[in-house]
């Protein structure tokens, strides 16, 4: 009877690292951020072991685990453990508490493992308030000044806007008779005379997801409120759930939204475009870093909806190839940030950087590999992620959205080019603290997966195509 | 003949494992930047020893690609990447890293500093994209190493040019990367389009419907954002004077290479009526930004100005020579710029010297060279080899390209031949005024003057230009 549950390991091991972190936090008397670390990394491994041994068993029809969904899990727990790792090391400098951080981004990662699978609308209705609150919770600073505090509301308020829009969605839904699982809402739109206002539900049920994604012109409260937190908290926003809304969004329009495709794809289409504009143009006028790679994120982002507002098997697999590419360039930078100090603080000035490649030859080096693999200067990953989004509009004959992404990377490259010009060709101004030994080694497998993926890219890209089969 | 091994990929593996030398070589506390100074310049002599091994393999009687690699990269789409090399690749090659060789040692003095790790890794990188851009013998792999060429050549401009204003650096990153991009679209286009990314298959594109227009269109503004042709012509000036540095001086001098390279490989046998409309109209630019630059530089009182001037008119006259298609023109472009090349780098790397050898003493140039005999003769064979006296491969083909140019057009001759005299007496002016005796004549100072393996590799390029005149292709007759 218990072995009919294994497939649902991966989430009753996060349930139970939740619990054993709650016990440690009320019991345990010598408790730093280290001790919850490596609770999570425990928990986190046998839930990334379990998606895989069970990546294609189901217990209930409301909760599918294809190859698909666990493909997106396994990227979701191996990014937050490694982001885990990170953040402890930044709450042992800062001399923080973390139980709460790990507490509320377990929360995260459980609600993101359960919305992956779920194939229910009862679940969504919970799920986006759910990671709403979490989100605010995590960021929000107990006494972290009026800033953070206007800019978390500001966030929390646009959450419940956004959840009650959800809400609203699926009460429409229910009300009129769909039901609430994938295949009835699919086989209502199916077989119903698709009008305005069923095309507005759909909107309404895919809008919280652009929402949280961070795409425009919806990702200001996000942006503020993220870019005000800690280091440790604005990276797992802004890395750990992102393929987590994108496999959502495709799961959406790939089952119960998929016959009313037509009336969403000018919606998903108008926000890629309004987010590569935003964050190309937001992205050169910033300083701050976190905000200047929060708009860069947009920017990425924004690629990524455009490639699925063709949702075709060859879109969809361009989309998810480049946002794995962005994510493990973005993780990189994130690290080369955390390795950033300056007597004791950690720098979040552009200017704070002058000169540092004189003194952290490393991790500038690492800057400039990432950014210009953002940029997909061959032959860096980033290449091959914008290799693939190219080919792939090109040949089903969509010139003007390339275009359209070249010219908005221009401006983009204006971004880059200030970091590289700050870090190298301007003279030091201040000197930099050492970083910790665990940034190097962190930079170093990330940088040597990009160069053994750029010899043998095939090695990666044939075997995600494969999975994403699963998804049509 | 079966050679056991990839000569040609080889030939652009070995900078990146100088690279990779340089990344762990040890700093000498007493000689600082001496280390990587060494593994630079030994990676450089064992690519050139490679190259000569290439020659004694090559078929000189044939014309197309040899020694051709494919590496299949990606599969979906379906991506190769092709490499061969022809004689008129392997001569640029050589010259290339002949040219590199000058540069380092006029250089050498900036070298031994601490932290000079960078410069070494960088011009190793760049070294390797460059030889790899000219043994690409399909568009992708063209595509890869035009742009992975950006990242080198921004870093060693910004980081080592001691170019003051940001806003040049960052117009050279902002032209070459759009160039770059354009290049992208112009080959996936062309790719959607003939399903394969061949050299042919631009050749059986023609400019009729729109995507046609959007491919060719590419494909010409990519090459030529590098080349100093209106509208792309300031900011490589404006990198040229600006640029302190001999050996970067010299890189940036082989930008442009890599785009009349581009239209020399990628443009087809004869040009179609609404492609011949074209290529006139961009003639005309290219004689104006010639006339335009010989003028600036015949006024410019500084001497690298002048070199620029120089170097960009000949590059112009190249690439207008590239559009007449005649089956001896790629030979004739071949031998001139080899020693183009060679000159190029040998009068940027002396005029370094002469002025840091000037400001050390405390003199003026005005009549410098009087006091440096073996400079004052290398100095003035390698500008009167620049300005075609018979002293290398540029006199007798730049004679056939000009003739060429004007059996085109006798107006574009015309103004080709302006061009080329006003930056010839611009270059003889200078080397007169440097050799100016004047009232006082300056004593003569062998400290000064052209030492060890420096006067050697002059005396080298001296040798390697002579044999250019006179017997050609004497390297691949080894």
């Amino acid at each position: 009877m218990l072995l009919k549950f294994l497939p649902l390991l991966p989430e009753i091991s996060l349930v139970m690292m939740l619990i054993t972190m709650f016990f440690v936090q009320l019991f345990r008397e010598n408790k730093t951020p280290k001790t919850f670390f490596s609770l999570s990394k425990y928990f986190l491994a046998v839930s990334l072991l379990s998606a895989v041994v069970f990546y294609n068993k189901s217990i209930f029809p409301q909760f599918e685990n294809t190859s698909f969904t666990s493909l997106m899990k396994v990227i979701v727990y191996l990014l937050a453990g490694v982001w885990f790792f990170l953040s402890y090391k930044w709450f042992l400098n800062m001399n923080q508490e973390a139980f709460k951080y790990y507490f509320m981004a377990g929360i995260f990662i459980l609600l993101a493992s359960v919305g992956i699978s779920c194939r229910n609308f009862a679940w969504f209705a919970f799920l986006v308030p759910g990671l709403v609150l979490c989100a605010f919770l995590m960021g929000k600073e107990d006494g972290g000044g009026e800033d953070n505090g206007k800019d978390a509301y500001s966030f929390f308020y646009a959450g419940v806007f956004f959840s009650l829009l959800n809400l609203a969605g699926i009460w429409l839904l229910y009300k009129n008779g769909a039901g609430l699982g994938f295949d009835s809402v699919q086989a209502y739109f199916d077989a119903a005379v698709r009008d305005k206002t069923q095309c507005f539900w759909a909107v309404l049920l895919l809008l919280p997801w652009l929402f949280l994604a961070g795409g425009a012109p919806f990702q200001m409260p996000m942006l503020n409120f993220s870019s005000k937190a800690v280091l440790p908290v604005y990276g797992f926003l802004n890395l750990v759930p992102q393929i987590f809304y994108w496999a959502v969004v495709i799961n959406l329009l790939a089952g119960p939204l998929k016959p009313v495709q037509g009336a969403l794809m000018p919606v998903l289409a108008a926000t890629a475009y309004l987010s590569m504009l935003w964050g190309a143009l937001g992205a050169g006028a910033e300083n701050n870093l976190q905000r200047l790679f929060g708009f860069n994120n947009l920017f990425h982002c924004g690629v990524i909806f455009l490639c699925l507002s063709f949702f075709d098997q060859g879109s969809v697999s361009a989309a998810i190839i480049y946002g794995i590419i962005f994510l493990l360039t973005s993780l990189g930078v994130y690290t080369a940030v955390l390795g950033c100090k300056s007597k004791g603080e950690y720098l979040s000035d552009l200017d704070a950087l002058r000169g540092m490649a004189q003194e952290k030859p490393y991790i500038s080096a690492a800057f400039l590999i990432l950014l210009f693999s953002f940029l997909g200067n061959p032959p860096l990953l980033g290449f091959i992620g914008l290799l693939g989004i190219v080919d792939n509009l090109f040949a089903s004959g969509n010139f003007y959205p390339v275009f359209a992404v070249l010219c908005m990377l221009c401006l983009l490259a204006h971004a880059y080019l200030r970091i590289i010009q700050t870090i190298y060709f301007a003279q030091k101004q201040s000197l930099f603290d050492r970083a910790d030994k665990g940034i190097y080694i962190s930079l170093m497998f990330n940088l040597l997966l990009i160069v053994f993926a750029i010899l043998k890219p095939r090695l990666v890209i044939n075997d995600i195509n494969l999975i994403l089969s699963a998804v049509f | 003949m079966n050679i056991p091994v990839a000569l040609p990929s080889l030939l652009i593996i070995l900078p990146f494992l100088g690279v990779l030398f340089s990344l762990f070589s040890q700093e000498d506390e007493n000689h600082p930047g001496r280390n990587i100074y060494n593994v630079v310049v030994f990676t450089v002599i064992a690519n050139i020893v490679l190259l000569f091994r290439i020659f004694m393999v090559m078929d000189v009687t044939k014309s197309s690609l040899q020694l051709m690699e494919k590496f299949n990269w990606l599969e979906q789409p379906d991506i190769n990447l092709i490499l061969g090399i022809d004689i008129f690749s392997g001569l640029l090659i050589l010259a290339v890293h002949v040219a590199l060789l000058a540069g380092l040692a006029a250089s050498r003095e900036i070298w031994y500093r601490p932290k000079n790790k960078s410069l070494g890794v960088f011009i190793l990188v760049f070294l390797g994209l460059l030889t790899g851009f000219l043994l690409a013998a399909d568009i992708f792999s063209f595509y890869l190493f035009f742009e992975a060429l950006l990242l080198p050549a921004l870093m060693l401009t910004g980081m080592f040019g001691g170019i003051k204003k940001n806003g040049v650096v960052y117009r050279f990153f902002i032209y070459n990367f759009l160039g770059a991009l354009c290049l992208l679209a112009g080959t996936m286009m062309l790719f959607a389009e003939q399903g394969d990314a061949s050299l042919a298959s631009l050749h059986k594109i023609d400019i009729k419907t729109l995507k046609e227009y959007f491919i060719w269109g590419a494909f010409f503004i990519a090459f030529l954002s590098r080349i100093p042709v209106w509208p792309f012509h300031s900011y490589l000036a404006a990198v040229a004077s600006g640029v302190k540095n001999p050996l970067l001086f010299i890189i940036n001098n082989l930008l442009p290479l890599t785009g009349i390279y581009g239209f020399i490989r990628f443009l087809p046998k004869s040009f179609s009526d609404t492609m011949l409309y074209w290529v006139v109209g961009l003639e005309i630019i290219g004689v104006i930004t010639m006339a335009f630059i010989a003028l600036i530089g015949f006024i410019n009182k500084e001497s690298r100005y002048k070199l620029f001037a120089y170097v960009s008119v000949c590059y112009i006259m190249y690439l207008l020579s590239a559009f007449s298609k005649s089956p001896m023109a790629l030979y004739n472009i071949g031998f001139s710029f080899f020693a183009f090349i060679l000159v190029t780098s040998a009068l940027a790397a002396l005029l370094w010297k002469i002025s840091q050898k000037a400001e050390e003493s405390d003199v003026e140039t005005l009549g410098y060279l009087n006091r440096v005999p073996r400079l004052r003769f290398i100095y003035g064979f390698m500008t009167f080899a620049a300005v075609g006296l018979p002293f290398s491969a540029l006199f007798l083909n730049n004679f056939l390209i000009i003739g060429r140019l004007f059996k085109n057009g006798a107006y574009t001759g015309l103004i080709v031949v302006f061009s080329l005299l006003l930056v010839y007496v611009s270059l003889l002016g200078d080397y007169f005024r440097l050799s100016h005796a004047g009232e006082t004549p300056q004593e003569r100072h062998d400290e000064e003057d052209l030492q060890g393996g420096y006067r050697v590799l002059m005396w080298l390029l001296v040798i390697l230009l002579l044999m250019s005149f006179i017997r050609p292709l004497w390297l691949l007759e080894l």
